[in-house]
């Protein structure tokens, strides 16, 4: 990643289009939507907009790239990293499309429930990104990375917001996907996780995802209780 | 009478620990305020709080699972003071006189709110309204005439209409 200098990003104006401007006392970057407008180093600016136009590939809207290299100094790899460095190297040279739409759904889905915690009965923008991701049908990239990140130990809330989520569409992925995820996730360490486990196996219902509830037995006997008080409703 | 709140079950501590260890999570996810106010509904009985879990179901734009916790009318957290009756914006008419707004002025006053919260889940003063539950409740309200349908959010309305030619 270059060097950090001194990036002050603001957008601003009505939807434009044209190519990237350096001058001498700032950048002005034209996104898709918006202006850009970036003061600091020139040089460091440079390389900042070298990977922000291949990262835009990845991330299809600038602004959102920016943010991202500012606010979480995503990973990007050495060959991404000198790519944007070395002159004279064509710009704009996409990844593969299936990594490039992973990235952006999850680099989205971190945005929605970073902006606004899920809440019982409340819609919530992350749900539109999920069905817009899986629905009517879902790339295989796509579930192995949402599967991923159900059951990512690191970082638990957002595994659990992300799977009580998929539990408000009807019927994700397939039934052997979602029973595999429901029977994973109820072998996470976090109750939390285990418990959008039980929510998602509650709201999808499918009879495979069921004998995975019977089968299950909690090590917390008040979350068992859950267990056994959803395959009684789901029998009844 | 009793005081009832929506929370997310998972989140709340196991074991009595004091405010200090309560997780923050909990907190800033169950008890956040808007204008310094938590919303709250008031039910004469415990027997009540399946109504109750209609009004806040009919409030909502999702047919989901439910986590209510009640709290005792005297306790510490609740000062009548504090609270000032707000409509509740539910489709369940009956009960649109029944929500509460629950002042609550600092930092200081949300731990109060956070340990009531936490006594009430280790006394099991809670229940779990599961999604079959919640969606049952709802149908029956409709087909009682109890909930209006066109007071619904559009959302749930139209799932609401679905489920029931369905089922009819």
């Amino acid at each position: 990643m270059p060097s950090e200098s001194s990036l002050t990003i603001a957008s601003s104006g009505a939807p434009h289009r044209a190519e990237p401007k350096i001058d001498s006392e700032r950048t002005v970057i034209w996104s898709e939507k918006r202006p850009l407008f970036l003061s600091g180093p020139e040089e460091g600016l440079r390389a900042h907009r070298q990977w922000a136009q291949r990262s835009a590939l990845l991330f299809n809207d600038w602004l959102l790239a920016l943010r991202h290299l500012a606010e979480t100094r995503v990973a990007v790899s050495e060959e991404e990293e000198s790519d944007a460095l070395t002159p004279g190297r064509p710009e704009g040279q996409p990844l593969a499309e299936q990594d490039s739409a992973v990235r952006t759904l999850l680099l989205r889905l971190d945005m929605a429930f970073d902006a606004e915690p899920l809440e019982a009965c409340v819609w919530h923008p992350a749900e539109d990104l999920l069905a817009a991701a899986l629905e009517p049908d879902s790339s295989p990239a796509v579930l192995r990375a949402i599967r991923d990140r159900c059951l990512d130990a690191d970082r638990p809330v957002f595994a659990s917001e992300l799977l009580r989520c998929l539990a408000r569409l009807p019927a994700p992925g397939s039934e052997s996907w979602r029973c595999g995820l429901v029977r994973d996730a109820l072998s996470s360490g976090t109750l939390e996780v285990r418990d959008a486990a039980l929510e998602a196996a509650d709201a999808w219902a499918d009879a495979a995802v069921l004998r995975v509830l019977r089968s299950h037995r909690d090590s917390d006997p008040e979350f068992q209780g859950h267990i056994e008080s959803v395959i009684r409703d789901r029998e009844s | 009478m009793f005081y009832i709140h929506k929370i997310s079950w998972a989140k709340w501590p196991r074991s009595a620990v004091p405010l200090a260890r309560i997780p923050a999570d909990a907190v800033t996810s169950d008890l956040r305020t808007r204008e310094n106010r938590l919303s709250f509904w008031r039910c004469g009985c415990a027997d009540e709080i399946e109504e109750a879990a209609l009004a806040i179901a009919a409030a909502g734009e999702q047919i989901g699972r439910l986590d209510l916790v009640w709290i005792e009318d005297g306790d510490e957290a609740l000062r009548p003071e504090s609270f000032s009756a707000t409509p509740g914006k539910t489709a369940f008419s009956a009960w649109r006189s029944r929500h509460f707004d629950l002042l609550v002025r600092d930092f200081e006053g949300l731990g109060r709110v956070a340990e009531a919260v936490r006594d009430a889940v280790l006394a099991k003063q809670y229940r779990r309204f599961g999604r079959s539950r919640v969606l049952r409740l709802l149908a029956g309200g409709i087909r009682s005439g109890i909930v209006q349908p066109e007071a619904l959010s559009a959302r749930l309305r139209e799932r609401m209409e679905a489920v029931l030619a369905t089922d009819a």
